[in-house]
């Protein structure tokens, strides 16, 4: 027996891929990366927790290496120290066999005189991570390479089931180990840190436009929440309470600035929440999309234009940068990293939004706990994240008597005083272990006014000591905006004005129609002659409306009937197009 | 309110857009808030013309300067711990009452407003009026401390039953009210003496066992000039000039 054949367990294992270049290549850099770990011990916790596997199906090439770097690796996990001279003596010498193989004395000298060649090749530490990545390739490249042997004949002679095969195949090469290998985990020392430190303060100093984080663009949120790569922020707030238009605001404003961003919308589907997207560029009221036609209630012409505007706008500045994934609920996390992974295949991703956490499936079962499921699903998502350099963003529910709770005390808040708002990390539905582990958590409530005109968001969890304060933000559910506050809290002029205008009803607040300019003074003069505020302020004529305005005046009598009626566009008369109120 | 014009970017549009959306949400989540705090619908939106001839022009002398505080100075009136409203008949209080519960509202705020015979009524009963929100008088005195604005209309002596706990209960109102400078708007029905007169005046709500120390304190300081704390408002009666 030679000593080859006392250190391969499995000779099937040597042949790989019958490349003998990369045999050569593996005979050279495996002895040198096992030098290394030897003798920096850095290194060697590198490899344990980069993943660098020992063993027959592990990711060294060739026998006596594969045995050396278990024997390192038993020894390391056992004792926490590198393997020494006498140490390795020690092992072998309490060994009998190895594997189904018996050993003697001469393989124990074989094995030990095996560790002396290692232990004295010259490797520099800087090679390190070059030899890592090569070992870690061809490991990479044998499983790729057996899937596909072990496939191959069945999908060359499949006659039915291809989807299945090819999703079985898809499923396989999913799963091969160490493909995404853990870039995330590192030791870093006080001493190696230091000088990063200065870099990063001097950077700082240096180009303060060079901000690692990625804002939402709405300064009010900017100022409470860093949302950095690899943070993971969790969007708490009630059934039908904004968390979802919050999200999409903010993934909205991320693409608009560049940032790549992904959406997995696992409630909504893709299509409308485009719309939506539309809609909300527009500011067009997406009720409106919903109910067509081109009468008072539908698509005008001024809006219609506006939205294909704004599809244009966004297909030209803002498409690149926006995914949505749709989902089913109950879709497992591993499917939607799955996914993702597609559209990350494509392009980087800097901001990945899961609308929400709740409808995931769960992939564990802990007997009547369904909420560590949930958790793991969150740890999971935030791992995902991490280790791909994202900033994730996901929604969760509020527990439903803390909702109520909640929605009671926001009735007594206002945006001068949202004190009353307050939601703590023990309101969130499912297991505490989500907020806790999380960077970042908002509650969005939205105020009592109905419709709602503002969002409170409460720093459930925040960076230092920014947590438990509360923000008041600009909300508009028909347009499904969130903004910045665009006036100060108090007495707002152009309000007082329409609030103490008689010409201007209830009604007329609520309909879209009189966005397009405040009431003149000539159509106050005219007995309720709304449809005015329909006409561009250019085009408005100046003389008198009695003689030059009859067909507005039409208008408006029709309108003033038909808002009492049923939106229908049927009942739209000819002379009601937008060619003739806006004289397009 | 912005003019769009057709000339509009895009951008120009969405900025103009959104002000205007904004503006015209405010103005109707205000009308719902003057609902929500009990305005009728005749006495919603009294703007200032309809104001000025609900004062009383002999008792102030400056009726524009007076309303013009009102309408375009409102956070100054924020800041006042009472307006108080007398003189006039019912209707004349009311309506200035409301008016300047409106134009407080319209300040962002919440409000609320109650008869001060249904008020004092059920904060002198144990009963337990159904089973919302406020049920019992602890519940109606928490929601009245809490209130952002709040009007007490037509406050007269024989709401307050001697002997009952009325006084204690407003008094709790109006002292966390004053504390934290919440402003309370309260009308009473009979024109309020002013200065040392009201110690003797019939007038004077002064028994503090039975109206408490808070409409005490209230109703014998009717002030005609500018008070830190104090705001009046006399209105006179329908059809005087």
């Amino acid at each position: 027996m030679d000593e080859n054949e006392i250190l391969e367990i499995e000779k099937s294992c040597n042949v790989r891929v019958n490349n003998e270049s990369l045999k050569a290549l593996a005979k050279k850099e495996e002895p040198r990366f096992l030098s290394i770990l030897l003798k920096d011990q850095e290194c060697l916790m590198d490899a344990i927790s980069f993943g660098i596997k020992d063993g027959e199906e592990g990711h060294l090439w060739l026998p006596k290496p594969r045995f050396l770097f278990s024997i390192i690796h038993e020894y390391y996990k056992k004792y926490g120290k590198l393997l020494t001279r006498t140490a390795m003596e020690s092992v072998m010498d309490s060994l009998s066999s190895i594997g189904r193989v018996k050993i003697d004395d001469d393989e124990r000298t074989t094995a030990r005189m095996y560790f002396d060649e290692v232990f004295g090749l010259e490797a520099p530490v800087s090679d390190y991570e070059l030899l890592r990545d090569h070992i870690n390739g061809r490991y990479l490249q044998w499983q790729g390479f057996e899937i596909m042997k072990s496939e191959m004949e069945g999908l060359v002679k499949a006659t039915n089931g291809q989807a299945e095969k090819i999703k079985h195949i898809q499923n396989r090469f999913l799963h091969i180990d160490n493909l995404e290998a853990d870039s995330y985990c590192l030791t870093l020392g006080m001493v190696d840190a230091m000088p990063k430190v200065r870099e990063h303060i001097t950077e700082r100093r240096e180009h303060p436009e060079d901000d690692p984080r990625i804002p939402t663009y709405i300064s009010a949120l900017d100022k409470t929440y860093y949302l950095t790569p690899c943070t993971y922020t969790v969007v708490s707030g009630m059934i039908n309470g904004g968390k979802t238009t919050l999200m999409f605001n903010m993934a909205m404003n991320m693409a608009r600035a560049g940032h790549n961003v992904c959406f997995v919308s696992i409630e909504k589907e893709a299509l409308p929440l485009f719309i939506r997207l539309t809609a909300l560029h527009a500011l067009v009221d997406y009720n409106r999309i919903k109910a067509g036609g081109k009468g008072d209630y539908g698509l005008s012409d001024v809006y219609y234009q506006k939205l294909i505007e704004a599809t244009k706008d966004i297909e030209d500045n803002i498409k690149p940068n926006f995914d949505c994934i749709q989902l089913v609920p109950g879709t497992k996390l591993s499917k939607i990293i799955a996914e993702v992974e597609k559209v990350k295949s494509r392009k980087k991703i800097d901001v990945l939004f899961v609308d929400y956490l709740g409808v995931i499936g769960y992939e564990t079962h802990h007997q009547g706990r369904p909420d560590l499921d949930e958790a793991m699903v969150s740890k999971r998502l935030q791992a995902y994240g991490k280790i791909n350099r994202f900033v994730t963003v996901v929604a969760s529910q509020l527990k439903t008597p803390s909702a109520k709770e909640i929605r009671n005390k926001s009735k007594k808040a206002t945006a001068d005083d949202p004190s009353q708002v307050e939601v703590n990390t023990e309101d969130l539905a499912g297991s505490k272990m989500i907020i806790a582990d999380a960077d970042n958590g908002l509650s969005a409530i939205l105020n009592s006014d109905s419709p709602p005109t503002k969002m409170f968001v409460y720093g459930t969890k925040a960076r230092d000591d920014e947590s438990r304060s509360c923000v008041v933000l600009d909300f508009d559910g028909r347009i499904g905006r969130v903004s910045d506050p665009e006036f100060d809290s108090g007495q707002i002029t152009e309000v007082d004005s329409l609030l103490y205008d008689d010409q201007i009803t209830e009604e007329d607040l609520s309909s879209d129609d009189g966005l397009f300019s405040s009431p003149t003074e000539e159509s106050k003069a005219i007995d309720g002659l709304n449809e005015d505020d329909f006409c561009f302020a250019e085009e408005k004529p100046k003389e008198p409306k009695e003689i030059e305005k009859p067909k507005s005046v039409e208008i408006k009598n029709n309108k003033k009937e038909k808002s009492k009626k049923k939106p229908d566009d049927d009942q739209v008369p000819e002379e009601l197009t937008d060619d003739d109120i806006f004289g397009l | 309110m912005q003019i769009i014009t057709a000339d509009d970017t895009l951008v120009e549009y969405q900025k103009k857009m959104s002000h205007n959306r904004k503006v015209r949400a405010q103005a109707k989540a205000v009308l719902q808030r003057a609902k929500e705090a009990g305005i009728p619908e005749k006495y919603m939106r009294i703007n200032k013309e309809s104001f000025i001839p609900l004062v009383d022009n002999y008792y102030h002398n400056d009726v524009n300067k007076l309303v013009n505080s009102i309408y375009d100075d409102p956070l100054k009136l924020l800041k006042k711990e009472f307006i108080v409203i007398d003189g006039g008949d019912v209707q004349q209080r009311k309506s200035a009452g409301f008016a300047v519960l409106f134009r407080l509202i319209a300040c962002d705020q919440r409000g609320m407003h109650w008869e001060n015979s249904k008020l004092a009524h059920q904060l002198q009963s144990l009963k337990v009026f159904g089973t919302g929100e406020a049920s019992g008088r602890n519940d109606i005195t928490e929601i009245c401390r809490n209130v952002g604005i709040l009007f007490i209309s037509e406050c007269s002596q024989g709401d307050f039953r001697p002997n009952f706990e009325t006084g204690r209960f407003y008094d709790e109102i109006l002292s966390y009210r004053d504390d934290y400078r919440k402003p309370t708007i309260i009308s009473f029905t009979n024109p309020l003496p002013s200065g040392d007169v009201a110690l003797n005046s019939e007038n004077a709500m002064i028994d503090l066992e039975r109206f408490g120390q808070y409409i005490g304190i209230i109703s014998k300081s009717h002030k005609k000039t500018d008070d830190e704390r104090f705001f009046t408002i006399r209105v006179k009666e329908n059809g005087r000039k």
